[in-house]
């Protein structure tokens, strides 16, 4: 999604300057060193109780807890390395030679729309409990954190919580259900803190658990959704025009050899049998341009007509009239129906 | 090679290297949208990580949403297809994906199935012919999206009035006729914050905030449209009051302050933190009153510039327009964004 840049930010940031902490010693963890028992059976792969009764199954407080600021570190992690799912959980027992990254999730950061931050391949549906890895088809920012102890100033509880693992966007409180909605700025940070707060407390006894969000039922809630994903094509197409204006000026004729190898298992010492095919579905820039210059051209004097319009429009206005004024706009909304 | 066995996977995914070896395994795994098993193909694309990229999804469902098999985006324009197909939709053109969903396992596979058999009696399409239409397309799309400027829906919310009645008791608690002044509001380090656009991102508060020092905490209720910031020491919350005060939008003194945030307005008040609403009822009656007293306040500070200038209105508009004007050319995309927050609060 978001293109790669190196970041000189990471040398500015002290965190990443030392070597990340070892977070937990394997010495000192039990062998036999298993939660509660909550059902009949134990999942040794999951590690996790199931079975038995659902209703006695109680939730466990997480024994680690990451803190970003004491444990984040370089390890020996590649530039397109993801984030460590350990170090997030808190429980990373690699420390400074863990293959993966010890820190947050960057904006920069290069993550494949298949998998989240963590490298782990997401799926096509959400999962019945809407726990897990999340879908490829819908960007979701939005948390949901539930078994919350209800007391006065709970928002500003939770701010100080999962702020530490990003941008807040917007907190949502559901006080007579105990539950939360917590939308961060960017996928990756909710991602970071779903990991990173499952199975956590916010101070007290409580034990959160963290999930996925369904969609927003609330009508207007999801036109404002839509809005932003309606500007944000918007935005991504204007891009997308620039850049294939840029391609077009230096077109650079590609072509392809794919050589397609089929393993055969069954019979052992027989050379695979290789294929070479052109690749056909590689598509080739050519050296037309998607668009000729004249529609360019109109198109951005169009763009700055609209631009200028809309600047005209909002300099009409004293500003605080407009900030506050519900009344007095009714010509500018006669102006807007115009325009539709 | 027949053509279903073939694979369709954008150039970024294949990198940069002009000789591509791949392992082809026929029914390798399951596709991940439709369930169904297809033929996987692994290769390394040493440009992006030293993992084997392989394919994700099957070719029916790939051609379905014209996607990527391996990163799922757009094949011909490397964007999410979500976001493809809601600029088409903008655009009033056809969505390309043609993918139903469905949450039963076996319904999806036999919708792939009946995708399939359609695509197979559609014929193969060539490569070519597949490049100019997407030429086309995103020729349309220029075309459209530029000549008709329907850019932003408005809320279309019906304009209601709070019942002076009905408003609930915890809304008069709330300090709306605060304002910036520090010396009247001695020994509190709490703002109030009113009239922000509904999808105000609290980061940007918080980042404004923490400028002027260690902040205690940040409650913002979007529904109704009110919230609280507290700092930890008076001096930073007095000079937070002080560069709002100042920052030139401010000409009425004796009410709360004007606050623009990356286009969002707001309007800031020192005041004791009080319970903001928890129902939604109550969210909805404090947002009709805070509704009110945005326009009440927008009416005293325009009888206030009236007063004060001796001149004309006209100075005012002028003096306001020259504002806007040195703000908006400070950010990014100033009319769009400044736009979008004012629509919000015109049809509240």
């Amino acid at each position: 999604m978001s293109p790669t840049q190196p970041t000189n930010e990471l040398t500015k940031v002290d965190p990443m300057s030392k070597p990340a902490r070892l977070q937990v010693d394997p010495a000192t963890i039990p062998d036999s060193d298993k939660p509660p028992q909550s059902g009949t059976t134990f999942n040794i792969w999951f590690l996790k109780w199931s079975g038995g009764d659902s209703s006695t199954r109680s939730f466990t407080q997480s024994k680690f807890k990451v803190n970003i600021k004491r444990d984040s570190g370089y390890t020996k992690a590649q530039t397109r390395s993801p984030i460590c799912l350990f170090f997030a959980r808190g429980c990373c027992y690699r420390g400074k030679s863990c293959p993966y990254f010890h820190r947050l999730p960057l904006p920069t950061d290069y993550t494949p729309t298949t998998q989240d931050c963590f490298g782990r391949d997401k799926t096509a549906e959400y999962r019945d409990d809407m726990d897990g890895v999340g879908s490829f088809n819908k960007v979701n920012r939005t948390l949901y954190v539930g078994g919350l102890y209800i007391k006065p100033g709970i928002e500003e509880v939770i701010t100080k919580f999962f702020s530490e693992f990003g941008d807040i966007e917007k907190i949502k409180v559901i006080h007579n259900k105990s539950c939360a909605f917590i939308t961060m700025r960017y996928e990756s940070s909710a991602q970071f803190a779903k990991e990173a707060m499952q199975n956590q407390s916010l101070g007290g006894q409580e034990v959160l658990y963290v999930r996925w969000a369904n969609e927003d039922p609330n009508p207007e809630a999801q036109r404002h959704e839509k809005r932003r994903l309606e500007e944000l094509a918007l935005e991504t197409v204007r891009n997308l025009l620039n850049s294939t204006t840029d391609q077009d000026s230096n077109p650079t004729k590609r072509t392809k050899t794919v050589t397609v190898e089929e393993p055969q298992e069954e019979v052992v010492g027989v050379e695979p049998s290789i294929k070479t095919i052109e690749a056909s579905e590689v598509p080739s820039n050519e050296s037309k341009p998607i668009l000729s210059n004249s529609t360019l051209k109109k198109v951005a004097k169009i763009r700055n007509t609209l631009t200028v319009h809309k600047e005209i429009k909002s300099t009409n206005e004293n500003l605080s009239t407009v900030l506050g004024g519900y009344s007095s706009d009714e010509d500018d909304e006669e102006e807007q129906d115009g325009d539709k | 090679m027949s053509e279903e066995e073939s694979f369709s996977v954008c150039p970024t995914c294949l990198g940069n290297d002009k000789h591509i070896r791949m392992i082809k395994q026929d029914n390798g795994a399951e596709c991940k949208q439709c369930t169904r098993p297809f033929t996987v193909y692994r290769w390394g694309n040493r440009s992006a990580s030293n993992k084997l990229n392989k394919t994700l999804i099957c070719l029916t469902c790939a051609r379905a949403k014209n996607c990527c098999q391996s990163c799922m985006l757009d094949i011909n324009y490397g964007i999410p297809t979500e976001l493809r197909d809601t600029a088409l939709k903008l655009a009033g053109l056809e969505p390309l994906s043609v993918l139903k969903s469905s949450t039963n396992r076996e319904v999806k596979a036999i919708m792939a199935d009946k995708l399939q058999e359609s695509f197979s009696k559609q014929g193969k399409t060539g490569e070519d012919d597949n490049q100019t239409k997407a030429r086309d397309i995103l020729m349309k799309l220029a075309q459209k999206l530029n000549s008709t400027p329907k850019a932003i829906e408005g809320p279309n919310t019906n304009p209601e009035v709070a019942d002076p009645a009905n408003v609930s008791k915890l809304s008069k608690k709330l300090p709306f006729g605060n304002s910036l002044e520090s010396d009247k509001h001695q020994d509190i380090t709490t703002f109030f914050i009113f009239g922000f656009p509904k999808d105000l991102p609290q980061y940007l508060v918080a980042k404004a905030s923490e400028e002027y020092g260690k902040v205690k905490g940040i409650v913002l209720n979007h529904d109704s449209r009110c919230g609280f910031i507290s700092f930890e020491k008076r001096e930073s919350a007095e000079a937070f009051a002080k560069s709002i005060d100042e920052n030139g939008l401010n000409k009425n003194k004796k009410t709360a302050g004007l606050l623009v945030l990356e286009g969002n307005p707001m309007r800031v008040c020192w005041g004791k933190q009080k319970p903001l609403a928890k129902t939604s009822h109550e969210n909805k009656q404090i947002s009709l009153v805070v509704a009110k007293v945005m326009k009440q306040l927008a009416e005293k500070d325009r009888d206030f510039a009236r007063t004060k200038a001796t001149t004309s209105s006209s100075k005012s508009n002028t003096k306001s327009s020259s504002h806007s004007d040195k703000s908006s050319s400070k950010r990014n995309k100033p009319s769009q964004v400044k736009y979008k927050a004012l629509k919000d609060d015109f049809e509240i």
